[in-house]
């Protein structure tokens, strides 16, 4: 039959009818569809509300246990959910009762069979599970998936589960794959070191003193952000490195890890021939605070003093806010100076 | 530890301490709810900042556990808010945050005690007991 046919006087009622027997028909699946979505988000509300009560209940001793889905039951995923979303905000006994809740009721061992899939996305939404339930059981898959999974993106997030978890073994094999990483990734690794902080400190400042392939400034910017030093000699050495970025990095090391005998060192470092090198030094000056030992006091005002009249405005102004918390002799040598950023600095001291 | 009470007079029933939480997280409400409760509290709780400082309005609070984000109004924002009202309520602040700037910041608007997220619910029942016991 073609368009001709459809169109003649007594084909066109049919042809319409038709159309509308079409239309009701996907208006009834839209509204059964859309009927059948909210009677699962109902359910699903209802399941959560009930399992978060459950848990609480436990954790406050109300109840001996709680009995959750088995976890390839259709309502597992919000169960699983609502238990994580408890275990997100608590620690210490009361988290040790909700891992051992989920081990018992087989999420865990269900989740580990997941992580062998060989979708690259179960295994990274298993890994993010994993992590998120803190569980021992559940960190053996993950030490496995860091150390060899063929997916970059696997063993990142493996990483980042384990670092949640806080497991120490786990630093070596990240700082690993930390070498083998893309830089977005490498960025990823380093806040999960900086996460792990005590934990991880030592291992980053053996890669100080031992270089591998994990970048020397992710090493340094680690370790400031962790604020921890046991051996700052190495640190003093990278003052001399011959990238400009590694010398900075080593002046903020030192100064957010308190290392106040760096001081003289930094001083001699601060001619350093690029701004934001110079920029890093009056700004670890100004997180060290005035030396309360010579030679480190006398070499401190010193280098402000001198940094006071660099050509940079930026290392200027964070020389006078370095000054301006430095006592007398602080403010004396920022009165004398007169710029604008000193007057800004005894300003804000008022 | 022993339970903390306070009695209007010698024949009433000891008045249980009433405390105030505030958190946007309903989870973290609820556990707090429950934490506050088996320290020997009466709780009320709040969904943000404007709703916690509606109910300190209502009834004075021997504490108050507040959450540092929140919308509408911050938990630093409602603790100088109590301090412009000269409603001296002891807060302690509850924050996934762990910058020195923010801690500083909260102690200096008022906060009696920092707790960080996650927490054990345990701890904090001894904190609240050792804070009612002081004061």
């Amino acid at each position: 039959m073609n368009a001709h046919q459809l169109l003649t006087p007594e084909a066109l009622p049919l042809a319409l009818a038709a159309a509308a027997g079409a239309n009701l028909l996907l208006i009834a699946l839209i509204v059964c569809n859309k009927i059948a979505r909210d009677r699962r988000e109902i359910r699903a509300g209802t399941v959560r509300t009930s399992v978060i009560n459950d848990v609480v209940s436990l954790l406050e001793g109300d109840r001996e246990d709680v009995v959750l889905p088995p976890p390839r039951h259709h309502d597992a995923v919000v169960a699983l959910d609502a238990v994580l979303s408890v275990l997100e905000a608590i620690k210490g006994d009361s988290e040790a009762v909700l891992v051992t809740l989920l081990e018992q009721s087989g999420y865990i061992g269900t989740l580990a069979q997941r992580a062998r899939s060989r979708d690259p996305v179960r295994r990274c939404a298993s890994a993010m599970l994993l992590g998120a339930a803190r569980s021992a059981q559940g960190a053996a898959v993950l030490f496995e998936l860091l150390e060899n999974d063929p997916a970059p993106e696997v063993r990142t997030i493996a990483a980042e589960a384990l670092g949640s978890i806080g497991d120490p073994r786990s630093v070596p094999l990240i700082m690993k794959a930390l070498a083998h990483a893309a830089p977005f990734q490498q960025l990823r690794l380093a806040g999960v070191l900086v996460a792990m902080g005590a934990a991880a400190a030592p291992f980053l400042e053996h890669a100080l003193r031992e270089p591998g392939e994990m970048p020397i400034t992710l090493v340094l910017e680690a370790l400031s952000e962790i604020g921890l030093l046991e051996d700052a000699q190495p640190v003093l050495t990278l003052l001399r490195h011959a990238s400009p970025e590694v010398r900075g990095r080593a002046a903020t090391l030192l100064g957010a890890a308190g290392v106040v005998d760096s001081v003289p060192d930094l001083a001699f470092a601060s001619r350093d021939a690029f701004w934001f090198v110079r920029l890093r030094i009056a700004k670890a000056l100004g997180a060290l605070g005035v030396p309360d030992r010579e030679p480190a006091y006398a070499a401190y005002f010193a280098v402000l003093q001198h940094l006071l009249l660099d050509d940079n405005w930026h290392v200027r102004r964070n020389a006078a806010a370095a000054l301006a918390p430095a006592g007398a002799q602080g403010e004396a040598i920022l009165r004398s100076d007169g710029s604008a950023f000193a007057r800004a600095a005894l300003q804000q001291l008022r | 530890m022993p339970e903390v009470v306070i009695r209007d007079s010698e024949d009433s029933a000891p008045a249980r301490p009433f405390v105030i939480v505030a958190d946007d997280d309903p989870v973290v409400r609820r556990l707090l709810e429950v934490t506050v409760r088996n320290a020997g509290c009466d709780v009320a709780t709040a969904k943000n900042g404007d709703e916690a400082l509606e109910l300190m309005a209502g009834k004075q609070p021997v504490l108050a556990i507040l959450d540092v984000s929140m919308p509408f109004r911050s938990g630093l924002e409602v603790a100088r808010e109590l301090r412009a009202r000269g409603q001296s309520v002891p807060i302690i602040f509850l924050t996934s945050h762990t910058q020195e700037q923010d801690v500083l910041e909260g102690f200096l608007s008022g906060a009696v005690d920092y707790v960080f997220k996650p927490f054990s619910p345990r701890e904090l029942q001894a904190r609240i007991k050792a804070m009612l016991l002081r004061s």
